[in-house]
């Protein structure tokens, strides 16, 4: 059979080839806005300003890297399956209460980013506003953590998909508020103003960034 | 008098409150519902291993619409019957039934071992080392037991965990084998994906394939699914004239009938996922590895 | 969540004897359904709602479990509104959703093992769906619950409408077939072929721009600059 090659095994996953693979997929290949279009809601509500994206997606990577490992720690140590065998329970199986204890991680972790950016940025504050405590309902951190379960990553992999994933993030907000400043200017007709322009540009950088879908490294 | 609901105690004694209550309620309604839903993937399970050897379809087809699908293998008056009972619609029970009557399941432990070989590397020889399945031998207990067995396994430390590898034969009424199936998994593009591949009772020719949890992209990768696809696996041969083995080949592309090698070994590829196409061939070609020694066996049994 | 700014919380309280269906309770059932509709007008809840989009079925399932927890969670948080602590109402909220949504998937696990399977990790992403804490501090914590029901009903069907639409085209014009029944064969034999790109993210990205620059160009919106 000459006309088939087997694909090159992957590196171990959690070498650093591995891990730095792991990274760049979850930044380019499988980018958590624009190929699973988790985390849509604050990208369009904060994308008309760089700054101000360039804000929040630091406090989307700040807040990813963190939940993501403790919800790791969460659910290999107490929700899985016979995760609380160190606690004398073999047979505990509480996966049912992931969502609840993930959510409650990631409100404990947006209020202490909170607390800091005030501390520290009282401009970035303000501008930030409502969509501060609402980075606890940005599904693109929630959804991180889900994956990260599903896809049964080790502590290390997940330090790494959490960080990949934040960055990608930002990555599209940014590039987006960029493009948002320039249309501003542009002459867009009313019904497309906003939102409809703002989806019909993320279906155009979705599409660039479908290139590098099924890229191995 | 007013409740101040921003008192600190208040604020405490409402959270455990609720905590206690939502926890009640919630594990209330999965204690209840476990059970279904355990079963419901069992089911599930055996639903695709009666799909891949040939005693189940997802499509209802009546014999009208068996015409449009097969053509002219419906003028064998014993393929028709065949076909028509495969596609037709059963209820949960009668699918239970058909597995329990027609097939027989057991679980294999896979015992593999180093092997060393010489290759050569940049010019010189240099000794590589690789584990290979040596033998699979009965691990003693039955299909029901082995995600529990399966579970147990994984608290161990890895050198010490044994490999468990369920097989499954369809037999006739009187309980003579008419297919050999065995699950086969692997990474895709998006993930793991899950099937069976089920082979006849020559152990060359495939019978069918299924596969029953993956994450591929709908309408690209996804098509896996589509029954037209994986009919196409119906009758390739994973061995070659000579004997040796080859495996099934998901091709970039269409196949092209008037190659030999081709009509006897490839399927079309799934357009635009590449990705999912050699994902399938790998682990196809992998997993029949793992069960050849007991494939060889019951070759040489006939 | 513009919803905070854009639509200030209708009060419908009041001490008088009121109609259990008057104009108010129909303006919030009827409203989010067009005027003010989460999608197009809001600006919520399009997170998780677009990986769903590929199959009108899966589609369904999706926004019959949004219909659920939506209207579900506005009723419980209503009731429970005049005790909720300020300080932790956000956790509060985010706990009764996530609970609600935890329920809605296991009993889809258990009734319709067929169709969870496929959606499951997107059933709890719900719990972030935007819809539904928006509508939570929005309406829910100012009104009653009846009202607050209807809302949450309102806005789950407006959202259920435009995913629903969108689904419509990107089955027909990704894989050719509703509902899965084949309607062309798009496979390259016939007239047509099927667009790859309406099941991959641009396609559901591109179709519903084009959706809500036709719904504010019929109901006449349009956001300044």
């Amino acid at each position: 059979m000459d006309s088939f090659t087997p694909l090159l095994a992957a590196a171990d996953p959690n070498s650093l080839a591995g891990l730095i693979s792991l990274a760049m997929k979850a930044i380019f290949v499988e980018n958590i806005l624009l190929a699973f279009f988790l985390g849509m809601c604050s990208y369009l509500a904060v994308s008309k300003r760089v700054d101000t994206a360039i804000g929040l997606g630091i406090a989307v990577v700040f807040v990813e890297t963190i939940t993501v490992p403790v919800n790791w720690a969460i659910y290999n140590f107490i929700l899985r399956k016979g995760a609380l065998a160190w606690a004398g329970m073999p047979d505990s199986n509480l996966e049912y209460l992931s969502l609840i204890f993930y959510i409650g991680v990631i409100a404990a972790m947006v209020q202490i980013v909170e607390m800091a950016i005030d501390k520290f940025s009282a401009k970035l504050y303000t501008a930030l506003g409502i969509f501060l405590p609402l980075i606890a309902v940005n599904c693109a951190i929630l959804g991180a953590s889900l994956f990260m379960a599903e896809r049964d990553y080790s502590l290390a992999q997940s330090v790494v998909f959490g960080f990949g994933s934040g960055i990608g993030w930002m990555l599209a907000i940014v590039s987006m508020a960029a493009i948002r400043q320039k249309l501003r200017t542009a002459e867009i007709p009313a019904p497309l103003r906003g939102l409809g322009i703002t989806f019909i540009t993320t279906g155009l950088i979705a599409m660039a960034f479908m290139t590098f879908s099924g890229i191995q490294l | 008098m007013a409740l101040n609901k921003e008192n600190n105690s208040f604020v405490l004694t409402f959270a455990v409150g609720m905590c206690v209550v939502l926890a009640i309620a919630l594990a209330g309604t999965y204690q209840a519902l476990s059970k279904t839903i355990e079963d419901n993937e069992l089911f599930d399970q055996k639903l695709n291993v009666l799909i891949a050897v040939g005693l189940h379809s997802k499509q209802a087809l009546d014999e009208g619409a068996l015409q449009g699908v097969y053509g002219e293998q419906l003028e064998d008056p014993t393929q028709l019957a065949e076909l028509s009972a495969r596609h037709a619609a059963k209820t949960r029970e009668e699918l239970e039934t058909l597995y329990s009557e027609l097939i027989r399941s057991e679980v294999l432990e896979v015992v593999r071992e180093e092997v060393t070989k010489q290759v050569k590397r940049g010019g010189e020889m240099v000794d590589l080392t690789e584990t290979v399945v040596k033998d699979l031998v009965p691990a003693g207990f039955a299909v029901d037991e082995l995600a529990a067995r399966q579970f147990e396994e994984g608290k161990k430390p890895e050198a010490e965990r044994r490999e468990f590898a369920p097989f499954y034969t369809r037999v006739d009424e009187n309980g003579a084998p008419v297919a050999y199936c065995l699950p086969v998994s692997g990474l895709g593009l998006w993930g793991q994906i899950y099937g069976y591949l089920a082979l006849e009772s020559n152990l060359d020719d495939v019978q069918g394939i299924t596969f029953y949890k993956h994450k591929e992209t709908p309408g690209l990768g996804g098509n896996i699914d589509i029954p037209e696809w994986q009919r196409q696996w119906t009758n390739k041969s994973i061995l070659d004239d000579a004997g040796e083995f080859v495996s099934v080949i998901v091709k970039k592309g269409a196949v092209d009938p008037s190659v030999p090698v081709e009509a006897a070994h490839y399927v079309d590829g799934l357009s635009g996922a590449t990705i999912t196409s050699n994902g399938v061939t790998n682990f196809v070609r992998e997993d029949l590895q793992t069960y050849w020694p007991h494939l060889q066996r019951l070759r040489e049994q006939d | 969540m513009t919803a905070t700014s854009d639509t200030p919380a209708v009060t419908t309280e009041s001490v008088e004897k009121t109609p259990l269906f008057g104009p108010d309770e129909k303006r919030a059932l009827v409203d989010p359904m067009w005027d003010d509709n989460p999608i197009s007008l809001q600006a919520l809840g399009i997170c998780s709602a677009l990986a769903v989009t590929v199959q009108l079925e899966q589609t369904l399932i999706m926004c019959i479990a949004v219909i659920v927890v939506l209207a579900l969670s506005n009723t419980i948080i209503s009731m429970m509104r005049n005790v909720i602590p300020n300080k932790i109402r956000i956790i509060v909220m985010l706990t009764v959703i996530s609970s609600l949504v935890t329920l809605v998937d296991i009993t889809l696990k258990a009734f319709a093992y067929d169709l969870a399977k496929g959606i499951s990790v997107f059933i709890s992403l719900i719990v972030t769906n935007c819809i539904v804490m928006g509508r939570a501090e929005a309406f829910a914590m100012g009104n009653k619950p009846f009202p607050s029901f209807l809302d949450g009903l309102g806005n789950a069907l407006g959202y259920s409408w435009i995913l629903m639409s969108v689904a419509f085209f990107r089955e027909l014009f990704g894989a050719g077939s509703l509902f899965g029944v084949e309607l062309v064969d798009g496979s390259g034999g016939g007239l047509y072929v099927n667009n790859g790109l309406m099941v991959l993210a641009p396609g559901a990205f591109l179709l519903l721009g084009i959706i809500i620059w036709m719904q504010r160009a019929i109901s006449g919106y349009s956001e300044s600059h």
